[in-house]
């Protein structure tokens, strides 16, 4: 557009620095967002889509039900982008926040998120026609958190499966696992911590 | 709960697995723990790891309906702040921080009457959409009114915003709950007593929007009180609270 017209080097201009040709972070995209920008928004949606709809599928294990969830999220990114504070972590934590905040908010109101996880089917992972990379990365996350969720205990990852993946409350982790309430909520917090640094994440 | 117990509440925090006074609980002692405020950061980036790796290419339908509805939906300004309430637990009156406010969800009120005293007619939720839109660039208006001056009124955290050039005000606010029976209704006070039927309205998570129109010049008090579903043409119900102008 104008603007891209607007940088447009002529001939003589040192070249361009190669963070010129990285494409904005999505921390770069959401500020524009916030002020308003719906270009900016278009380009953040390929970032974020993917992730918002997979973790809303795998919560809510219905594709209508994860479309509606994700399209609530998608446009709460669009109607609160200037609610995003940096300092508290980067723009696709507070995305898939929201995204895990709404989808288990969705499987609690339907009730049936105990009865669910227990008749869980494996969701089809839909090959990405789009981008190979995107497939790449994803092949690679799934990977890193394979191997960290094989570093923690079967009852670290249990009740962070049933936590995270089927919207259980701690009590409900308790009760399905057969653990008194205190151990529930330390194997929850000694296992994502566990997670965290075999992922070697930091918070920012 | 001791702090040392609340501190091993981070994770589930971070998994949305706490109840809800635990909610409020661990919230209220997240302002005053650093040290939890950035262990519950670093678990979020966590469990976003867990997200990313969930990845999936979405149907093309959410990318056109998002946009679609990106198009028609107003952004909440700066200086706004969130704060959650538990997954599955109703939306009440639990949050209580400032909140500046100008322009709110595109369905800030699933039901609305609009105008004083005029006809009563019943909006639903999809045609709320776009009168929603239309009373919030109305009250965008009305706060940008030179002669406008804000009040605060006791329903959640709301303000009433009122110019007497336009002939119009806009009550507007967060944290409202829900009326336990009907609707709110605003009234428009004359200091001879009489009372002219304003618009009903409900909250919608606790957000509510509605604008009056007409003569406020001679108007010396607001009040709000619960009416019957369709409202009243005269206040009938318990009074809620009143601002005097």
């Amino acid at each position: 557009m104008s603007e891209e017209a607007g940088r447009r080097r002529v001939p003589g201009d040192a070249p361009p620095a190669p963070a010129d040709d990285r494409p904005p972070s999505p921390e770069v995209l959401l500020g524009e967002v916030a002020r308003g920008s719906s270009d900016a928004f278009e380009r953040l949606y390929p970032m974020i889509a993917g992730p918002v709809y997979g973790l809303a599928l795998r919560i809510l294990r219905d594709p209508g039900l994860a479309q509606d969830a994700s399209q609530e999220v998608l446009v709460d990114v669009w109607r609160l982008a200037a609610r995003f504070d940096r300092s508290r972590g980067s723009a696709m934590t507070w995305v898939l926040t929201m995204a895990h905040h709404r989808s288990v908010d969705r499987v609690r109101r339907e009730g049936s998120h105990t009865a669910r996880a227990l008749r869980a089917t494996v969701v089809a992972q839909e090959p990405d026609h789009d981008v190979v990379v995107a497939q790449l990365e994803r092949e690679w996350d799934a990977a890193v958190v394979r191997r960290a969720m094989g570093s923690l205990t079967a009852i670290q990852r249990e009740a962070i499966e049933l936590a995270y993946y089927h919207g259980y409350t701690h009590h409900e982790v308790s009760t399905a696992l057969e653990i008194p309430l205190g151990t529930a909520k330390t194997r929850i917090r000694d296992g994502l911590i566990r997670l965290r640094d075999a992922m070697g994440v930091e918070a920012t | 709960m001791t702090a040392s117990n609340l501190h091993a509440l981070t994770g589930a925090y971070v998994l949305d697995a706490l109840d809800a006074a635990e909610l409020v609980e661990f919230e209220d002692h997240l302002r005053q723990c650093p040290e939890c405020r950035a262990e519950v950061a670093s678990l979020y980036a966590t469990t976003a790891r867990l997200a990313s790796a969930t990845s999936i290419t979405p149907p093309a339908a959410l990318r056109t309906d998002v946009m679609a509805q990106v198009a028609r939906t107003p952004q909440v300004l700066p200086g706004a702040t969130a704060h959650r309430a538990p997954p599955g637990a109703p939306t009440t009156a639990r949050r209580r921080a400032p909140r500046r406010w100008l322009v709110t969800a595109a369905a800030a009120a699933a039901v609305v009457i609009v105008g004083v005293g005029g006809g009563t007619a019943w909006y639903s939720d999809h045609q709320a959409t776009e009168l929603t839109q239309a009373m919030q660039s109305q009250a965008m208006r009305i706060v940008a009114a030179p002669d406008a001056v804000s009040h605060e009124v006791d329903l959640g955290a709301s303000h009433l915003v009122m110019s007497l050039e336009m002939g119009a005000a806009v009550l507007m606010g967060v944290d409202v709950p829900m009326p336990d029976d009907g609707v709110y209704q605003l009234w428009m006070m004359h200091a001879d007593g009489s009372a002219a039927a304003g618009p009903v309205f409900v909250p919608h998570d606790g957000e509510v929007m509605t604008v009056v129109e007409g003569d406020l010049s001679t108007v010396t008090e607001l009040t709000v009180t619960i009416e019957p579903h369709g409202g009243s043409a005269e206040p009938s119900g318990s009074m809620v609270t009143h601002v005097e102008l």
